[in-house]
């Protein structure tokens, strides 16, 4: 296997919460299948419901409407997880994190008669992590260079977030083993992020993403667990 | 109005540093405290992407005027009340837009917002509609935060716009309610460095009707961008009274031909001896001290460069 790293920093991050509709609070740190969003972005698969979509099959996309997936995950970009067999690590770099306010606005209707949606969200300030990927070697060499010359552009959660990716290294060997996330199947305290992934197989189940667990991201060496391996798949499957 | 040259290579990120200056003014608000946005440590202002953003989409409606591009009353798809103020939503918006083109029913697509207006292709929206779902990610926005590169002076100033009252029983007038303290920014050269990636700005507007890619360049687009971004602080600035005082200083853009520094114009205080800065002299010269090494960081040179443009009153060395 090869071992592929990188800086992942930004002005702000908006890591929404699956669990919280409104999505107005981020979480500390990318889950497992935000990074492979990231990596798909990079390397231009677009979903069935991006405009970046070569061409649109409207018949598909109403079926995919009436399964319950109005925004799918890019099968693309299931295809590429499961051919690299995508496994990722991620730590939080950056000390004490920090949270500011933050505002969008939409054309959206709460009430049309009254006024229009505005969204009051919390961001990460200044987010900053190590990412570490899992990948076959031919793989790891091409998402390297879409890393570096992405497809379309990188974010942090949301496209307002813009990211900044440096420091790419390819490696045969494990990187250093401190502060990674950890998993966290039960209740667990502090920053932890929902363990999601995404599904490869979620049109027979009308699910797009998994979220079981935690990934809990410590802010210091306190925080941390000696782990014997950190990385984790990107995606699974689910029984029908 | 702003030229821009040719870009030589159709792929990749360019960037955009604009500079405007606000005087006596309150640029934008912090949705919970409606205070400035202020970092404390450093005494920073700055504003957001969609502040910016809204701004830029009235100088892109008064550009498309000028230049005829489409219709007026569809330039912008944001325009979220009507003349009376009272507030569209999202079909209604897009029914107009229709009607403003002349598309009949028959005619009809999911897209026609996004090929018959000016901003959507830049920035990006959500087309959530039951059935018609579809997504365009942004091509162009603010890779930080705009910020003033310096720390600012704030003053608090009293407000009183309320009528006194009459008590009808007993004559009496009582005084106003709703006085208030707010903080005024006294002066701030804010900095906005623009991501644009090119790939997805190319997928946004291959099919527009009003600006043909095939025909224009994706340089018409950036011409688009870039001179509304200008006439919403110059010609076009919004007129209240706490954002008129908003002045364009200088749009400078290139293509990186190798790495960059990704250098945030926040931490460009670091570079200053006085942090300080009350007044248009000052901020030019303190930013001839510091900008040629922050461009240089970001490969920004003669070779890279495709727009320079500055105001008559903006003396910077760039």
């Amino acid at each position: 296997m090869t071992y592929l790293t990188f800086e992942l920093r930004g002005d702000m991050a908006m890591w929404r919460n699956p669990y919280e509709s409104m999505g107005s609070f981020s979480c500390l740190g990318p889950a497992p299948s935000n990074l492979a969003g990231l990596f798909g972005a990079a390397l231009g698969f677009a979903t069935s419901k991006s405009q970046a979509l070569e061409k649109h099959d409207d018949k598909k996309s109403r079926q995919l409407d009436k399964k319950g997936l109005p925004w799918p995950v890019s099968e693309e970009l299931l295809e590429w997880q499961i051919r690299a067999n995508l496994k990722v690590a991620c730590r939080w770099k950056k000390g004490f994190p920090k949270r500011i306010a933050w505002n969008i606005n939409g054309c959206k209707e709460l009430d049309p008669a009254k006024e229009n949606l505005r969204l009051q969200q919390q961001v990460i300030d200044s987010p900053c992590y190590e990412v570490a990927v899992e990948i076959a070697k031919d793989e790891a060499k091409k998402l390297a260079e879409a890393l570096k010359s992405p497809a379309f552009p990188l974010c942090l959660g949301a496209s307002f977030c813009r990211a900044i990716i440096t420091n790419i290294i390819i490696s045969e060997e494990k990187p250093e083993q401190s502060n990674w996330a950890f998993y966290k199947d039960g209740f667990a305290v502090g920053d932890s992020v929902p363990f999601s992934q995404h599904i490869i197989n979620a049109e027979a189940t009308g699910e797009r993403i998994k979220s079981t667990g935690f990934w809990v991201y410590p802010i210091d060496e306190s925080t941390s667990e000696i782990l014997e391996n950190p990385f984790v798949k990107t995606y699974c499957e689910l029984e029908v | 109005m702003i030229k821009v040259n040719k870009i030589d290579k159709q792929t990749g990120n360019l960037y955009i540093l604009f500079g405007h200056e606000a005087i006596q003014a309150r640029p934008n608000l912090d949705p919970y405290t409606s205070t400035l946005r202020m970092k404390d440590e450093t005494m920073q202002v700055y504003t957001s992407d969609v502040h910016i953003k809204h701004h830029a989409r009235r100088g892109i409606k008064a550009y498309a005027l000028e230049n005829e591009l489409g219709s007026p009353a569809s330039a912008v798809f944001y325009e979220k009340n009507d003349d009376a103020g009272n507030a569209r939503d999202f079909s209604k918006r897009i029914e107009l837009i229709r009607a403003e083109n002349k598309i009949e029913k028959k005619q009809q697509d999911k897209r026609d917002a996004l090929h018959h207006c000016l901003d959507l292709p830049l920035f990006g929206y959500v087309h959530a509609v039951k059935n018609e779902n579809f997504s365009v990610t942004n091509a162009i926005n603010t890779l930080f935060r705009p910020v003033t590169f310096h720390s600012c002076e704030i003053m608090s100033l009293g407000r009183n716009n309320a009528f006194p009252s009459l008590n009808s029983k007993t004559g009496e007038v009582k005084e106003a309610a709703g006085s208030a303290t707010v903080d005024s920014l006294e002066y701030g050269f804010f900095l906005s460095l623009w991501e644009i990636n090119l790939n997805m700005l190319k997928i946004n507007t291959k099919d527009h009707k009003v600006i043909n890619l095939d025909k224009k360049g994706i340089e018409a687009w950036l011409k688009v961008f870039i001179n509304g971004l200008w006439k919403a602080y110059t010609s076009d600035r919004y007129p209240s009274f706490t954002q008129r005082s908003q002045f364009a200083q200088f749009a400078i853009g290139w293509q990186p031909s190798g790495d960059v520094s990704y250098a945030n114009p926040a931490d460009l205080i670091e570079n200053l001896e006085e942090k300080k800065v009350t007044n248009h002299a000052d901020a030019v010269d303190a930013l001839n001290d510091i900008l040629p090494d922050f461009l240089q960081g970001w490969n920004c040179d003669s070779n890279t460069q495709f727009v320079k443009h500055t105001s008559p009153n903006c003396k910077l060395n760039i």
